[in-house]
């Protein structure tokens, strides 16, 4: 008995010897002391003067490279698609709208119809020069693929005005156009008709693809006649990594050069070494609370302010994101146009006397049962959920919560009471009309938000288009119809001697051509 | 003999079909859509739809399943995946060589170090090697592989870079997963193979080899073992064709893409035809496995060769 004891204490010693020699990235409890975690070789001591190639991590495998394909706008298969492919304007992260392979752009007095003149001397990857019929074709593939339907859907019809300039026609005026044309990817017309863009590519962009294991690595290569010049990072390498954890022993031991911490625990430790460079970015993803505002008691104002006087940001944040979010009090931030910074504050302070108060005067002075919550289930989604039902508990408002695998599906048919969702947004405020105008998530129907809307779409003006957004926010400050909880950020690190810049947009957080070595 | 693996390849046809009726019911009753789920929330019901429509998951329950069951048994047309708009075989094939390389790795370092363990323990019965093992193997098989795995990184490619951290380039990259997946499993090989033999030594003829002075070493490999070897053959058989596709958490931990990874992907994006085609390969397989295993157990013991030659 005691030789078992005695060897079972060994086992023990030394399976908590190797615990104690692991770093605290990776760790759950990970507290962001900043102690020392790499070996030392992702961190420049290799002699990077010499380096040409780069190699960055991707959390999930590709499904396409196909950029009108099914799964054409999964952040992954984006990834690729950014670095080979172009659009005729890109919007930066101050929301400028800058030309790419469209130069210039006129829009014709009734604002219906868009002519871009296209960039001379433009090179595909097969060699062929970019031409308006190449645009057209581009344009016509995209509108047979429906997770680009909000990009095309203003659009009558696309022809081409000679080789050297595009003309699209929209069914309706609407103001933001421009800018929802930087999700459709310019291709070869001669290449993609002969050819599968499912596992091959031709566009303008400044990396051609040499070799891509779908489950496992892409390799790219700088393509010579970009028209912007040759980059400066010749070979690209994306590995796909699934567990978070061993990305980050990945980055450390320097099999990977540029990742954002999927591991979002193992960020603090990173950036505390200071041995990386790191950054944190926002993002265009808003998590919220869905209020099914057609249900009773929700349909009730007050009820909805109650609810959003008892929403704690902060600790739903430090909680549910290990702090790396910013809390958002909108579909939207303050990078998108139609929303001031004036306007962009927590009108709804957390405040529990407050909360009960406004259910009192709703008629629920001893509080009410709200039923089930459907929780996204498996993320972080199930934490912030926890923290707003402690909150409910302490003004008497009961909520069970439900994870659901399903949670999109039963909010989008209005199957719920409330819900926890994550919406993505964009550059401007006009994306935001699929929350508020009639069949949305929320359930939520006001005719004069609906007419804003609409005004705002087809107003050319945009000191006009700004104001109506304005209306349209202070209605939605005032009627709760859901309740934003946080933007999350997205952290990145990067080898101390790379030069990169993350960017704001998900589906366009990073361009190798901006990339260089020290 | 022929007969006998005729007849068994045959009986897997009913098996695959039990399979395929059971995977497809299940996931057609799962709740959501594959429509949405490749679309994201951002899409339209609309657009939702639409896709649905194309991918034909709006028809009958029934319709479904005949029209599968007929493209797949006459035209080996097991559909595309909704994901990828691939045939699913095609993902199936490049992802099965990573899962038979797990999967053998692991049991081949389940065999290797738990199957000797397992001989010496029950020829030293209640000696100190004899409580070692069993502690050892107990402990063994307790080891989360997640946490093993995720200490084994640390270790070996983090601290020591020895190794790498994921991915399947070289033999290297298998080490770790090896290593991962054939600890746990070499404690029940080890255990198995010490109640067999237990068992087996305390048989006359044993008694009587000993007696007549036949040397130890031939008394235990030549006859005790080989009598003992039909359940750690089983066992070691069943390991690995449950390793092939229920090796998801290794997968998952050293980002390697196999057919686990692929079922459980499948399953969370209600791509019902990659889900299907894993599990049919995986079906077949396993019986595959299973008539080998019978096919050794007539090659160890002449006694079964006879009974399959009637």
């Amino acid at each position: 008995m005691r030789k078992i004891l005695a060897l079972l204490l060994a086992v023990m010693v030394v399976a908590t010897i190797f615990s104690g020699c692991a770093p605290q990235t990776g760790s759950n409890d990970d507290s962001g002391s900043g102690s020392s975690t790499g070996t030392g070789t992702g961190t420049g001591t290799v002699d990077t003067a010499k380096r040409t190639d780069v190699k960055i991590y991707c959390e999930g495998v590709w499904s396409t490279l196909d950029p009108y394909g099914t799964g054409c706008t999964s952040y992954t298969n984006m990834y690729l698609a950014n670095q080979m492919y172009e659009c005729l304007v890109y919007v930066n992260d101050n929301n400028e709208i800058v030309p790419v392979l469209a130069t210039d752009w006129t829009v014709s007095a009734d604002g219906l119809t868009y002519t871009f003149n296209l960039r001379q001397g433009v090179k595909f990857h097969n060699g062929e020069t970019l031409k308006a019929s190449d645009v057209v074709y581009s344009f016509t593939r995209a509108m047979g693929e429906a997770s680009l339907e909000t990009y095309y859907k203003p659009i009558a019809k696309v022809e081409a005005s000679g080789d050297n300039a595009v003309v699209i026609t929209l069914k309706s005026v609407f103001a933001p156009f421009v800018s929802y044309m930087e999700n459709i990817p310019i291709v070869s017309e001669k290449y993609a008709t002969a050819n599968d863009l499912l596992t091959t590519e031709c566009g303008t962009g400044p990396y051609k693809l040499v070799s891509i294991e779908m489950n496992t690595e892409c390799k790219m290569t700088a393509f010579d006649d970009y028209w912007k010049g040759k980059a400066s990072i010749q070979d690209v390498t994306l590995k796909v990594i699934t567990e978070g954890t061993t990305a980050v022993v990945a980055f450390e031991s320097g099999d990977i050069d540029y990742m954002f911490c999927y591991s979002v625990s193992a960020f603090g430790p990173l950036k505390d070494s200071g041995k990386y460079n790191t950054a944190l970015t926002a993002t265009y993803h808003t998590a919220n609370i869905l209020l099914n505002n057609k249900v009773a008691p929700l349909d009730n104002k007050l009820v909805r302010q109650a609810l959003s006087y008892a929403t704690d940001r902060d600790t739903m944040i430090a909680i549910a994101y290990e702090g790396l979010a910013q809390p958002a009090y909108l579909m939207a931030n303050t990078n998108t146009f139609g929303v001031s910074k004036d306007q962009y504050y927590n009108h709804y302070e957390y405040n529990l006397d407050k909360a009960k108060e406004l259910l009192a005067q709703a008629g629920y002075p001893n509080g009410l049962d709200l039923g089930k919550m459907t929780v996204i289930s498996g993320s972080y989604h199930e934490k912030y959920a926890q923290v707003w039902q402690q909150s409910l508990a302490q003004i008497g408002v009961k909520i069970e919560l439900v994870g659901s695998e399903s949670c999109v599906a039963d909010c989008t048919a209005h199957n719920y009471v409330t819900a926890t969702m994550g919406n993505g947004f964009t550059s401007d405020f006009a994306y935001n009309s699929q929350h508020y105008t009639p069949d949305n998530m929320a359930n939520y129907d006001n005719p004069t938000v609906t007419d804003l809307f609409s005004k705002a779409a087809s107003e050319l003006d945009n000191t006009k288009r700004q104001d109506y957004y304005k209306q349209i926010i202070d209605i939605i400050f005032d009627e709760c119809p859901n309740i934003p909880i946080f933007n999350k950020q997205i952290p990145w690190v990067w080898n101390k001697n790379l030069n990169a810049t993350p960017h704001l947009n998900s589906g366009h957080p990073y361009y190798v051509y901006e990339m260089s070595w020290n | 003999m022929l007969r006998y693996v005729i007849k068994r390849l045959l009986l897997l046809i009913p098996v695959l079909l039990g399979v395929t009726l059971i995977i497809f019911t299940i996931m057609a009753i799962q709740p959501g859509d594959p429509g949405r789920m490749i679309l994201g929330e951002n899409a339209s019901q609309e657009a939702v739809e639409k896709l649905n429509d194309q991918l034909g998951v709006n028809r009958p329950f029934v319709v479904r399943f005949v029209s599968y069951l007929y493209n797949a048994v006459f035209k080996l047309d097991f559909g595309k995946s909704y994901r990828t708009s691939q045939p699913v075989f095609n993902d199936v094939f490049a992802r099965a060589g990573t899962s038979f390389k797990i999967a053998f790795n692991g049991i081949f370092m389940a065999t290797v170090v738990g199957i000797p363990l397992g001989i010496l323990s029950a020829v030293k019965q209640y000696s100190a090697v004899d409580t070692f093992s069993r502690v050892t193997a107990m402990l063994a098989a307790a080891i989360p592989p997640f946490w093993l795995g995720m200490m084994l990184i640390f270790v070996f490619a983090l601290k020591m870079q020895w190794l790498p951290s994921n991915g399947i380039e070289s033999w290297k990259s298998f080490i770790l997963p090896m290593v991962t997946l054939g600890i746990p499993y070499a404690g029940s090989q080890l255990r198995m193979t010490r109640s067999t033999m237990l068992e087996t030594i305390r048989q006359d003829y044993v008694r009587t080899a000993k007696a007549k002075g036949v040397p130890q070493g031939i008394i235990i490999f030549r006859h005790a073992l080989r009598n003992a070897l039909l359940p750690i053959i089983t066992i070691t058989a069943t390991s690995f064709g449950g390793l092939l596709g229920g090796a998801v958490i290794t997968e998952s931990v050293f980002s390697m893409p196999g057919l686990g990874t692929l079922i459980v992907t499948g399953i969370r994006q209600r791509d019902t035809p990659s889900v299907l085609a894993a599990t049919i390969f995986l079906a077949f397989m396993f019986g595959v496995i299973m008539l080998v295993v019978d096919l050794i157990y007539a090659f160890v013991d002449p006694r079964i060769k006879a009974k399959y030659s009637r």
